[in-house]
């Protein structure tokens, strides 16, 4: 079951996995893109986390409410697009104060068709959608997300951008993991830590 | 990398609280934002105009704040789109209530933040409309071309149609025809560095240089020997002659930002001989730093072609800093 505390602890985990990994994006970013992902994900985790000590009635109201604050203070293309995938995954948590796997599975599906709308992006584009949608695809329990999740982020490693600033790299995008897909890994890892 | 700044976290507040103060008769500032908008408020009746982007190409956005040119500039972090809720201060401060046109740069996060923020506006009762510019040559996909120095053509045009009273609808027209013609290419011998991370766009050695770069720090299309620049005008050139047909233009050697002026100029002789020989009428000619991406050291060529409309926007009555006329 995932409750109001257990996401909120789920949020400040992915913060401070950010954070551990804060160059690691950036170095990503720098690479097929401009550099700066690592950075604003802080910025933007740093401001989740300070809105997690107050009081939610729903998890619906919290991931509202961190969608709002990511789309806020994040930035960039990530911004728009882990704002909207939070605000859409609200409609689906609703007035519910704890979800079993089925409805967090449907409210983080809610959360990946926001950020291909947004985003205008397919599967195969190396972008955060190359995390997002084969994950949940193939997510049947709350085990053994972990491994799954890091592989995905491995397989962006070869494919070519062709969405977002690193399709300006064309052939050269190839070889480099996609930033998006890294932070991506992190944030549902904590999610799914928190669901088992 | 050392850099002239307190906090590199302020540095966009700082750098707007300077322009504000230093030229209190043009710039005012949005209250608690990072937005630029003109000292003396949003003018009724008039269609406003709003741009940004992230910060770090300065004179844009800020500097073409400016009765004649823009109405308000949203600045984001350093090279970083800047977030919904704050384009949507800098719309209700261009808004003189005959709606408000943003001028976006073709980028995903930009795209994406604008739109969002049009779509609050909308929800407020403000009419605003969107035009992209693309005008990067370096990117064969035309969808994905990034919007780079072309872009202070198209707010110089759409602005001076503004002032003339136009409609927001007219004005859209009058910016998407720029949009639709104008065309440009960069490069860089030297990156720039992030002022958060200290780290460089990209890493270049001594006899490398990147042709077909962005303004955002990022590596351009090709990495190649560096050659003088009389072959990468060539180089340049190319591939804007294959989209801008000879006849009358304008021409931008533009700096991007770690470029002494004489290299510009040195640039822009090259740039205009071989133009000329190639049956191309130089109209209006303009050399400086007009879009840059911090301290690079490069530059980028800008074309438009031009008619009587456009030229005569061009040439309007300007009161912004980077393009006073």
């Amino acid at each position: 079951m995932l409750t109001i505390d257990g996401l909120k602890e789920a949020l400040r985990n992915a913060q401070s996995e950010i954070e551990a990994n804060k160059d690691t994006l950036t170095d990503l970013d720098r690479a097929i893109g401009d550099g700066d992902h690592g950075i604003n994900m802080s910025r933007g985790f740093e401001a989740v986390a300070s809105v997690l000590d107050d009081d939610y009635d729903s998890l619906g109201a919290l991931s509202k409410k961190v969608g709002m604050t990511l789309m806020a203070k994040v930035g960039g293309a990530a911004g728009p697009l882990y704002g909207s995938a939070f605000v859409k995954a609200a409609t689906a948590f609703g007035e519910a104060k704890e979800a079993d796997f089925t409805l967090v599975k449907s409210a983080l599906e809610e959360g990946a068709a926001a950020i291909k709308a947004r985003g205008k992006s397919e599967v195969g584009q190396k972008t955060m959608v190359d995390v997002w949608e084969p994950f949940l695809n193939e997510l049947n329990d709350a085990d053994d997300y972990a491994a799954k999740l890091d592989q995905l982020v491995q397989d962006t490693e070869d494919m070519k951008a062709t969405k977002g600033r690193a399709s300006y790299f064309g052939d050269n995008s190839r070889g480099t993991i996609d930033p998006g897909a890294m932070s991506s890994a992190i944030v549902l890892k904590a999610i799914m830590k928190e669901v088992g | 990398m050392k850099k002239l700044i307190g906090e590199a976290n302020e540095l966009v507040s700082q750098m707007v609280e300077g322009m504000v103060h230093a030229h209190p008769d043009v710039y005012g500032r949005v209250e608690g934002v990072n937005v630029i908008c003109r000292a003396d408020g949003a003018k009724s009746g008039k269609v406003g105009l709003v741009s940004g982007g992230g910060s770090g190409h300065e004179p844009a956005h800020a500097g073409y704040v400016g009765d004649g040119m823009l109405d308000a500039a949203v600045c984001g972090e350093v090279f970083t789109s800047p977030t919904p809720d704050m384009v949507l201060e800098g719309i209700k401060a261009a808004d003189g209530g005959n709606g408000v046109l943003l001028v976006v740069k073709n980028y995903a996060g930009d795209v994406m933040n604008f739109e969002l923020a049009a779509e609050l506006a909308d929800a407020e009762g403000i009419k605003v409309d969107h035009v992209v510019v693309a005008d990067d040559v370096a990117i064969s996909n035309k969808d994905d071309r990034r919007g780079v120095a072309g872009t202070v053509f198209v707010h110089k045009a759409a602005g001076a149609a503004a002032a003339s009273g136009k409609s927001l609808e007219e004005v859209k027209a009058v910016a998407e025809k720029v949009a639709a013609n104008v065309r440009s290419m960069g490069m860089a011998v030297e990156p720039c560095y992030m002022p958060v991370s200290g780290k460089p766009g990209f890493d270049l050695n001594e006899e490398e240089m990147e042709i077909g770069i962005g303004i955002h720090g990022e590596r351009g299309v090709e990495r190649k020997p560096t050659t003088g620049v009389d072959s990468i005008v060539d180089d340049l050139l190319d591939h804007l002659k294959k989209e801008v047909e000879p006849g009358e233009v304008a021409v931008m050697v533009n700096g991007m930002g770690g470029t002494p002026l004489s290299e510009l100029y040195v640039t822009y002789h090259f740039v205009a001989k071989k133009l000329e020989a190639a049956g191309y009428t130089l109209k209006r000619k303009y050399v400086g730093n007009y879009m840059t991406s911090l301290e690079m050291h490069g530059f980028s060529i800008t074309l438009l072609p031009l008619d009587d409309e456009i030229t005569n926007y061009l040439d309007a009555p300007s009161a912004a800093h980077g393009f006073k006329i």
